[in-house]
C-alpha cells in the first residue's frame, strides 16, 4: 500500500513539475524570439574580421550570462538516461534557451552602449553543483557569452 | 565582406519529446536493466553460496543479534519457544546452525529468517496461533529457509544490487522505486520449498501433521483490509489455497497422518490479538515464563504469513532484501532425501 | 539534405576563397549520457589506466551530431560555410555531458 501511495505521489509531483516547466519554457521561448528579432541588427560573430568599409570608433568587452535551473521532471528523465544511455533530450531545450538568453543579454548590453556589432564571441558553460548530496546534484547551469562590441565611426 | 544579420531556423538544437512516451521508454529501460542485473546476481549467488559456511555466517551476524538475544533470555515466551525450536532442529540431521528464536513486538503476524541462525517471530503471530503445532510449523518453515540458505541469497542479492545502483546510478530516485517494487520477501519457489521442509520437520517431531496448517486456513481476511488486493499482488507468497492443497497432498504422499493429538499452546505464548490498524515498532519484548506442551483445545486455521526481513530489520533504503519472482534453479535446496525422517 | 556541403574551418576565412557575406553566430549542441555498461567498463579501466575507448567513441559521436546541427542552422540561413568554429564540452548533470560547437555562418565564393 505504501508503495502505491509513494508511486502516486511521485507521479503527481512529476506531472506538476512537467506542466509548470512546460508553461515557463513556452513563455521564455516566445520572449526569446521576440528579442532575437529586435536585436538582429547588432551582428554577432565568432570571427575577428570586420567588413572592410568599417572604421572603429570604440570597442567594449560585453558579457551576458544566465543561470538556468533544472525542473524536477527534466532531472528525473535525465537520471533515467544515465542508466540507459543516449541523448538526454530533456536537457536540450534547457540549454538552448540558456544559450540564446545569454547571447541576447550580451547583444542587449552592446546595443545599450551604442555598439553596432560584437566580434570574437565566445560561449562558456558550467554546471553549478548542489549544496546537498555531496555536491552530486545540479543546482543549475550557467552560460556566459562574451565578446568585443564595436562602435562604428560615422 | 558584408554583415547581413539573419536568424537560423527554430528548433535545430532541441528534440520535441512527448513526456509520457519518454518516461515510459526510459522506465522500461531501467526496469529491464535492473531485472537483468538481478538475474545475473541471483545466478552468481547460487554458485557462490554453497561455499559460505554456516559457521562463518553465524560468526559474522552474531554481533548484530547477540545484545538483543541476551535481553530476551529472561522472557517467558522466549523460554517457551526456544525448546520448541531446539526440538524441531534436532530432527534436521545436517543442521549447521545454532538456531535461536527471538520475539518482535508487532501486531502483524510475521516470522523472519535472519542471517546467523535467528528466527524472529512477531507477537501478532503468537496472538493468532492457537496450538503448538501451528507455531511449530511456522518455526519449521523458517528452518526450511535456513536449510536452503534463502536468507543469504536475498541479503546478498539486495546488498549487491544496492551497491551497483548506488555506484553507477547516482542515487536516482526512480531506481529506488523500481527496487521497492521488485523487493518482496522470498519468491514462490523458495516459499514452497521451505513449506515442504517445514512440514517434514513437523511430521518428524510429532509423528503427524494435524493442526500444523490450521493457522494458514484461519486468517483469510486479516490481510485483506484496505490494501489487501494490492498487497497480494506485490507479495510473492503462493496463493493460500494452492499452498495448503499442495502441502496436504505432500502429507498424503509421504504417509504423514493428517490427524492426531494436537498440542495446545503454552500459556506463556497466549496473547490477545491486536487489531491490524495499530502498527507498532519492532522491538524485543518481555514475556512470561511458562511450561510448553500442556494439552489444549482444537487447532484453528490461519492465513498467509508475510515474511520479509527487510521490513523490520534492514531499514536503510536500498539495502533491503530484493527478491525477484524469476525461476532460477536453486541447486542447494534440501531435496526430499535430505529431509528429516518421521520419528 | 539540410546541412550538406557546408565548409567548416576554425580560421577567420576559408583559405583560397573569399567571404562575401556574414550572417551571424550559429550553434549546435547535444547532451549525451553514458549507460551503465560503459560506466562499468570505465570503472574497470580506471584500475589499469589507458584510453577509455567507450567514452571516446561516445563523445566523438556526440560531437559529430553537434557539428551537424550547427551546419543545419547555417544552411537555413543561406550560408555555405561556417568559419571560426569552436568546441566546448561541459558536464550539465552527473553522468551526462553537453557537446557544443559554434561558429559564424558565412557565404564564401
Amino acid at each position: 500500500m505504501d508503495t502505491v501511495v509513494y508511486l502516486a505521489l511521485s507521479a503527481a509531483g512529476l506531472a506538476l513539475a512537467y506542466v509548470i516547466g512546460d508553461v515557463i519554457e513556452r513563455r521564455h521561448y516566445g520572449e526569446i524570439r521576440r528579442r532575437e528579432v529586435a536585436t538582429r541588427q547588432c551582428m554577432a560573430t565568432t570571427a575577428r574580421t570586420l567588413p572592410e568599409q568599417w572604421s572603429v570608433a570604440a570597442t567594449e568587452l560585453v558579457t551576458g550570462s544566465v543561470v538556468i535551473s533544472v525542473d524536477h521532471f527534466k532531472r528525473f528523465l535525465a537520471g533515467l538516461r544515465t542508466i540507459v544511455g543516449g541523448r538526454v533530450k530533456s536537457f536540450e531545450s534547457l540549454l538552448d534557451r540558456a544559450r540564446r538568453e545569454a547571447m541576447l543579454r550580451m547583444k542587449e548590453e552592446a546595443i545599450a552602449r551604442g555598439c553596432d556589432a560584437v566580434i570574437n564571441v565566445r560561449i562558456e558553460t558550467s554546471r553549478l553543483a548542489a549544496a546537498t548530496r555531496n555536491g552530486k546534484g545540479t543546482a543549475g547551469v550557467e552560460i556566459l557569452a562574451f565578446g568585443t562590441a564595436i562602435r562604428r565611426a560615422g | 565582406m558584408e554583415y547581413r544579420p539573419r536568424l537560423p531556423r527554430e528548433g535545430v538544437n532541441r528534440t520535441p519529446i512527448h513526456p509520457l512516451r519518454e518516461s515510459a521508454v526510459l522506465l522500461g529501460g531501467v526496469v529491464a536493466v535492473g531485472a537483468l542485473l538481478l538475474v545475473v546476481l541471483g545466478i552468481a549467488l547460487n554458485l557462490l553460496l554453497p561455499h559460505v559456511s554456516a559457521d562463518c555466517e553465524m560468526r559474522l551476524s552474531r554481533p548484530f543479534w547477540a545484545p538483543g538475544q541476551a535481553g530476551q533470555q529472561g522472557d517467558p515466551r522466549h523460554q517457551a519457544l526456544q525448546p520448541l525450536v531446539d526440538r524441531l532442529a534436532g530432527h534436521w540431521s545436517d543442521n549447521p546452525y545454532d538456531l535461536q528464536v527471538g520475539l518482535v513486538e508487532e501486531p502483524r503476524p510475521n516470522a523472519f529468517a535472519v542471517p546467523g541462525g535467528v528466527i524472529l517471530v512477531t507477537t501478532g503471530l503468537l496472538a493468532r496461533t492457537e496450538s503448538e503445532n501451528e507455531v511449530a510449523f511456522v518455526l519449521a518453515h523458517e528452518i526450511g529457509h535456513f536449510a536452503a540458505r534463502d536468507h543469504l541469497r536475498r541479503l546478498g542479492r539486495g546488498l549487491l544490487f544496492a551497491w551497483v545502483v548506488g555506484h553507477f546510478g547516482g542515487g536516482v530516485a526512480p531506481v529506488d522505486l523500481v527496487e521497492q517494487i521488485t523487493a518482496r520477501g522470498f519468491d514462490r519457489h523458495q516459499e514452497a520449498a521451505a513449506d515442504r521442509f517445514g512440514l517434514a520437520l513437523v511430521a518428524a517431531l510429532y509423528g503427524h501433521v494435524a493442526g500444523a496448517l490450521d493457522f494458514f486456513q484461519r486468517l483469510p481476511d486479516a490481510t485483506a483490509g484496505a490494501a489487501g488486493d494490492v498487497a497480494a499482488y506485490f507479495s510473492t507468497h503462493p496463493v493460500t489455497r494452492a499452498r495448503l492443497d499442495g502441502l496436504r497432498a505432500l502429507a498424503r504422499e509421504r504417509g504423514w497422518p493428517l490427524t492426531g493429538p494436537v498440542q495446545p499452546l503454552a500459556p506463556a505464548l497466549h496473547q490477545e490479538a491486536v487489531p491490524d490498524h495499530e502498527q507498532g515498532e519492532g522491538q524485543a519484548i518481555e514475556g512470561r515464563h511458562d511450561d510448553p506442551g500442556r494439552p489444549q483445545g482444537a487447532a484453528v486455521v490461519g492465513d498467509e504469513i508475510f515474511e520479509g526481513v527487510e521490513d523490520h530489520l534492514l531499514p536503510p533504503p536500498g539495502a533491503g532484501g530484493v527478491g525477484f519472482p524469476v525461476t532460477v534453479p536453486y541447486r542447494s535446496l534440501p531435496s526430499p532425501d535430505q529431509w528429516p525422517e518421521a520419528a | 539534405m539540410e546541412g550538406d556541403g557546408v565548409i567548416l574551418t576554425n580560421t577567420e576565412t576559408v583559405p583560397g576563397k573569399r567571404v562575401v557575406e556574414a550572417y551571424g553566430v550559429v550553434t549546435g549542441s547535444t547532451v549525451r549520457a553514458k549507460h551503465i555498461g560503459r560506466d562499468f567498463m570505465a570503472g574497470l579501466k580506471n584500475l589499469v589506466g589507458g584510453e577509455l575507448k567507450g567514452y571516446t567513441e561516445l563523445l566523438g559521436d556526440a560531437r559529430q551530431e553537434a557539428v551537424e546541427r550547427m551546419m543545419q542552422e547555417a544552411t537555413s540561413m543561406g550560408a555555405n560555410a561556417v568559419v571560426n568554429v569552436r568546441f566546448a564540452t561541459s558536464s550539465v548533470t552527473q553522468g551526462a555531458a553537453e557537446l557544443f560547437a559554434y561558429g559564424t555562418a558565412v557565404r564564401v565564393e
